[in-house]
């Protein structure tokens, strides 16, 4: 009796799992592939050690933050993430318009715009492809407030970006700028770092 | 099961027997030296080898152990590490970090497992298949499966399991490490086997050496059996104690060994003895057997003596007939003959048993039998004394014998009697006669057997007797028996007699014929097979009652007889045995229909006639009343008539002339005789009327009155004949009575010279009166008439007669319980007779006296 009712249990279980499943293979290569660098993005959080007012900041229950800007790829490829919990704490999406959008409807000082203030305060910034042209000034405006900033695009890491996604063998891999870490004040651990693709370190030159 | 188990058990025990038996066996019959050496030898390997065991297995456990933390650490460690690799599926680099197992060549296998269950990266030893995985997936723990050691290790990063790791490792190590101690174990043992025996056969020798010594001295004694050889004590231990005992039961055996031989001296000696006595006994053996001998060749002859007693008397048993006076004949001569005697005898006592009297006596000699002889019980008490209290008289010398000596001189000595022997005769315990045995010669001893035929002689009589006692007795039953069986037979009352279940025993042939059956036929029947239920369980209930209170009743029942319903009376009595118990119960009954029917027709007549009477009396006081009041009514318009009659007499004298004056003296006298007649009938429907006035009358005196107050003319003559009695009456009554008929005599007198009579004659329980006269007399015809109202044989104008006053003596002496009557010649004259009760008897008396005292 007890084996037929697990027998069933497992049988509902595995009928609302299936379209889940058959949802996510219907997905673009986009989607499949922005999926992943989500999932890539929350690992991350994992490995990193940030300074100390973000790692244990007063308030225990504040959200770790992953600030978007630009055009957002990702779709509702965090949906599946939301409930996630990182290092014991909650992860929030913070979207943000392009920087030239960002400037534009604020005539303010660039340095105190309330915007950047936020973004200041995010654990991550994901730069999308459509601020390739802004990166440097992005990354200047939060230089030294412990962001870790990703990207996806060729050059991000010599503008001074610190992890960059590429793909590999259709594998999304990533490679590290230490010394944009170190300026931004992050660690990267050496599980993390084994499995760069390339790891660019100044000092070593 | 229970007893296949059994059998296994019995197979075991065969077995051990098989095995160790052998063994046991052997040891026994080793010697002491050497068991003790086997023993110290055994317990010491026994030991250590239990000791090698129990390490080996601990350090089997112990290394198993090890091993289990060892592999759990390396995967601990290779998880910690592949956490970056899984999180970021970097296959490649975790297949770097499994390859360091290969370090540990015992390490066969290693798979990280990603969070589906996949094989996400694998390490693999040189001889292993790469496609090799373990038997079972844990998520963490360790499992031992064919001689391999599997362990699981979670792998997780921030709180989120990412896969497993499994890390399947031989057990070569362990097995390399267990077989080198094996190897230890084995050389200790020997080193120490060696040892021990070395010790043993020392220290064996403080034991075996003081029980060798016993051994050797038990030895001695038993081959030399010399029981005063001692063991030496060396120690104070159990072989000391032994070696005392043993010595303690050698010096007991040594004092019996001496009691022994003494023992058999004395049984020697016995056995002479009991010899010697035997030979004794033997003798006086022999000298028995000849006195039994000669015993038995005595008994014989008694025996066949005893024989010839016996048929005799079997021969006296065999006389068929009844008749007692030849039985003793028969029995006199046996007798005599039989037990060789001269006179045998038989005497019976008379009726008042003062004298005995000689039934039979035979006299051998002559052949002769005579009887008749008497003899007075007074002339021989001690002899008659000696019959009451013995069984027998044997006397040897009848003239010396006191109980014989007193017949001596006038019977004994004159008839040559020597010897008696007198066997009294007893009938239901009493002395009825003796039969007398009388030997003439020398003087003879009789023997016990003689004396027992004779005492068998005169039982024999003594049944004889008896018999014929009960024959007369028969007879005189079967006649009464006859007598009441005629008396039942003949008689006409039903009887029967029922057992206590009120079960018919018997009826008489009255009743039989009622019932229809024979007289034997009634035995065993009840009254349900001869009687309607109701009246047979009304019979039963009767028995019943009766039997329970053992009281005689008369009932009186239903009873139906060829379908007719009877009446009978029936007598029931209940029956007692000796013991006065109710055993059943006798009836008697007879029909009673006949004079039941009678009674109640008189009963019935009886009744009728109270009602007749009654209603005649109630009728006789209407019309009593009614001409009381008639008459009182009329007299008052009479008297007036009669007063006016005088008043126009008076007034009118001179205007009637002679015829008027005639019509109405006519009137005046005719209105007198009415007057008269009223009187009459009130002085007639008086009586009985009012209450009676009842006193002592002496009759002369009252007759006198009476004649005085008629004052008879002078030509009749008054005669009272006799004395008149006192009575008990009512004055006016008897008054108006003698009057009316002695008035009567006078009036209707024709002759010149008149004569009454008045007389009284004393009847039984009356007086009879009567009043005589020599008048006309009166025709037989009229006797009755006379005493009814208004009747008078002469017409009115001639005598002033009211035909009333013989109705009322008449209606006053019946009032009173008497009769009144006439007898006459015409022209001769007339006797009036009339009774009265004489009131002495019985309530009627005492009636009258309490109304004389009452004055009433």
């Amino acid at each position: 009796m007890r084996i037929r009712a697990y027998g069933l249990i497992i049988f509902a279980l595995s009928l609302l799992v299936l379209p889940t499943v058959a949802l996510a293979q219907e997905g673009s290569v986009q989607s499949r592939e922005y999926q992943i660098k989500a999932a890539f993005l929350y690992n991350f959080i994992k490995f990193i050690d940030w300074p100390k007012e973000k790692e244990r900041p007063a308030d225990s229950n504040e959200p770790i933050a992953i600030g978007i800007i630009g055009e957002d790829p990702f779709g509702d490829s965090f949906e599946p993430l939301r409930e996630k919990q990182v290092k014991g704490r909650n992860v929030i999406i913070k979207r943000f318009e392009g920087f030239e959008q960002l400037n534009e409807s604020d005539e303010h000082d660039e340095k105190q715009h309330p915007k950047i203030e936020t973004i200041r305060k995010c654990h991550v910034l994901f730069i999308c492809l459509s601020e390739k042209m802004y990166i440097q000034q992005i990354i200047d405006s939060i230089q030294g407030y412990g962001v870790l900033t990703v990207g996806d695009m060729e050059g991000f890491l010599e503008t001074g970006g610190i992890i960059n996604f590429l793909t590999e063998e259709k594998k999304i891999r990533f490679e590290f700028n230490l010394d944009s870490a170190e300026r931004s004040k992050l660690t990267i651990r050496s599980k993390l770092l084994r499995l760069a693709k390339r790891v660019i370190r100044q000092k070593d030159a | 099961m229970p007893k296949e188990t059994k059998m296994n058990n019995v197979e075991v025990e065969k077995e051990r027997g098989g095995i160790l038996n052998p063994a046991m066996r052997l040891m026994r019959n080793m010697a002491i030296k050497q068991k003790l050496m086997m023993i110290i030898m055994l317990t010491c390997m026994s030991s250590l080898i239990l000791a090698g065991a129990v390490f080996l297995i601990w350090e089997w456990a112990t290394l198993r152990q090890d091993m289990v933390r060892d592999l759990s650490t390396q995967a601990e460690m290779i998880a910690d590490n592949c956490k970056a690799a899984l999180a970021f599926e970097d296959a490649k680099d975790a297949e770097e970090i499994l390859s360091a197992l290969r370090i540990e060549p015992s390490n066969i296998l290693a798979c990280l497992y990603n969070k589906s269950g996949e094989v996400f990266a694998g390490y693999y030893r040189n001889d292993v298949d790469h496609t090799a995985r373990p038997a079972s997936l844990l998520e963490s723990g360790h499992l031992f499966s064919e001689g391999t050691l599997v362990v699981f290790r979670p792998v997780v990063l921030d709180g989120e399991t990412l896969g497993t790791v499994c890390l399947q490792s031989d057990l070569q190590p362990m097995y390399t490490r267990l077989e080198r101690n094996v190897q230890i174990i084995t050389a200790v043992l020997a080193l120490a086997s060696l040892a021990a025996y070395l010790l043993s056969s020392r220290i064996q020798q403080i034991i075996s050496a003081p029980i060798l010594n016993l051994a050797d001295v038990a030895k001695t004694v038993s081959e030399e059996k010399e029981y005063s050889t001692r063991a030496i004590k060396h120690s104070n231990d159990e072989v000391g104690l032994l070696i005392d005992s043993f010595n303690g039961m050698l010096g007991q055996i040594q004092e019996r060994d001496s009691a022994l031989v003494s023992a058999n001296e004395k049984l020697e000696t016995r056995v002479q003895e009991r010899t010697s006595e035997l030979t004794a006994t033997n003798e006086q053996l022999t000298r028995e057997i000849a006195y039994r001998k000669k015993a038995e060749e005595v008994l014989k002859k008694r025996t066949e003596q005893i024989i010839h007693h016996q048929s005799t008397l079997l021969e006296l048993g065999k006389i068929a007939t009844s008749d007692l006076a030849s039985i003793m004949r028969a029995t006199t001569e046996q007798d005599a003959k039989t037990l060789d005697i001269e006179r045998v005898s038989i005497w019976l006592f008379g009726v008042e048993k003062s004298e005995l009297v000689c039934q039979d006596l035979y006299k051998r000699s002559e052949d002769s039998h005579e009887k008749g002889l008497r003899m007075k019980a007074e002339d021989c008490p001690r002899y008659c004394q000696a019959l009451e209290a013995s069984r027998i008289v044997a006397a040897e010398d009848a003239n010396k014998d006191p109980r014989t000596n007193e017949f001596a001189e006038e019977y004994l000595q004159s008839e040559g009697i020597t010897s008696m022997m007198d066997v009294p005769l007893r009938l239901h315990g009493e002395l009825v006669g003796v039969v007398c045995h009388e030997h003439t010669g020398s003087t003879r001893e009789w023997t016990l057997e003689e004396q027992d035929f004779a005492a068998s002689i005169a039982d024999m009589i003594t049944l004889k007797l008896e018999a014929s006692e009960r024959r007369k007795a028969e007879q005189a039953l079967r006649e009464s028996e006859h007598r009441y069986r005629t008396l039942l037979k003949n008689i006409p009352q039903k009887i029967f007699y029922k057992d206590r279940d009120s079960v018919y025993l018997l009826c008489n042939e009255s009743y039989a014929e009622d019932l229809k059956i024979n007289v034997d036929e009634v035995k065993g029947k009840t009254d349900y097979d001869f009687h309607p239920k109701e009246l047979a369980n009304a019979y039963r209930a009767d028995d019943a009652r009766i039997m329970a209170l053992g009281i005689p009743e008369e009932i009186e029942e239903k009873y139906v007889k060829d379908g007719q319903n009877l009446i009978i009376r029936t007598l029931k009595s209940p029956v007692r045995d000796e013991q006065d118990n109710i055993i059943g119960i006798f009836g008697i009954f007879w029909d009673i229909t006949a004079r039941k029917q009678t009674e109640q027709a008189l009963e019935r007549l009886n009744k009728n006639l109270e009602t007749t009477v009654q209603e005649l009396t109630r009728s006789n006081k209407e019309l009593q009343d009614f001409a009381y009041v008639i008459a009182h009514d009329l007299k008052a318009p009479l008297r007036a008539i009669g007063t006016l009659a005088d008043w126009i007499v008076t007034d009118y004298s001179d205007k009637f002339d002679e015829q008027g004056k005639d019509q109405m003296r006519l009137l005046k006298g005719r209105v007198a005789r009415m007057s008269g007649l009223i009187d009459s009938i009130l002085q007639y429907s008086e009586i009985g009327r009012s209450p009676k006035h009842l006193e002592k009358l002496n009759l002369n005196t009252l007759i006198a009155d009476a004649i005085a107050e008629i004052d008879p003319p002078g030509n009749i003559e008054i005669v009272i004949e006799n004395e008149l009695p006192v009575v008990i009456f009512e004055r006016i009554r008897l008054m108006q009575v003698f009057q009316n008929l002695v008035g009567n005599a006078i009036t209707y007198m024709d002759k010149p010279q008149g004569k009454i009579r008045i007389g009284c004659v004393e009847e039984s329980n009356f007086w009879k009166f009567s009043i005589a006269d020599n008048g006309p007399g009166i025709g037989e015809q009229y006797f009755e008439k006379i005493f009814k109202m208004f009747q008078t044989l002469v017409s009115r104008d001639e005598f002033e007669s009211i035909g009333i006053g013989l109705a009322m003596v008449k209606k006053i002496v019946e009032l009173y319980g008497g009769s009144v009557w006439v007898e006459s010649k015409v022209s001769e004259g007339s006797t009036f007779f009339f009774t009265l009760p004489k009131h002495d008897i019985g309530a009627k008396d005492a009636e009258f006296e309490a109304n004389i005292v009452a004055g009433r």
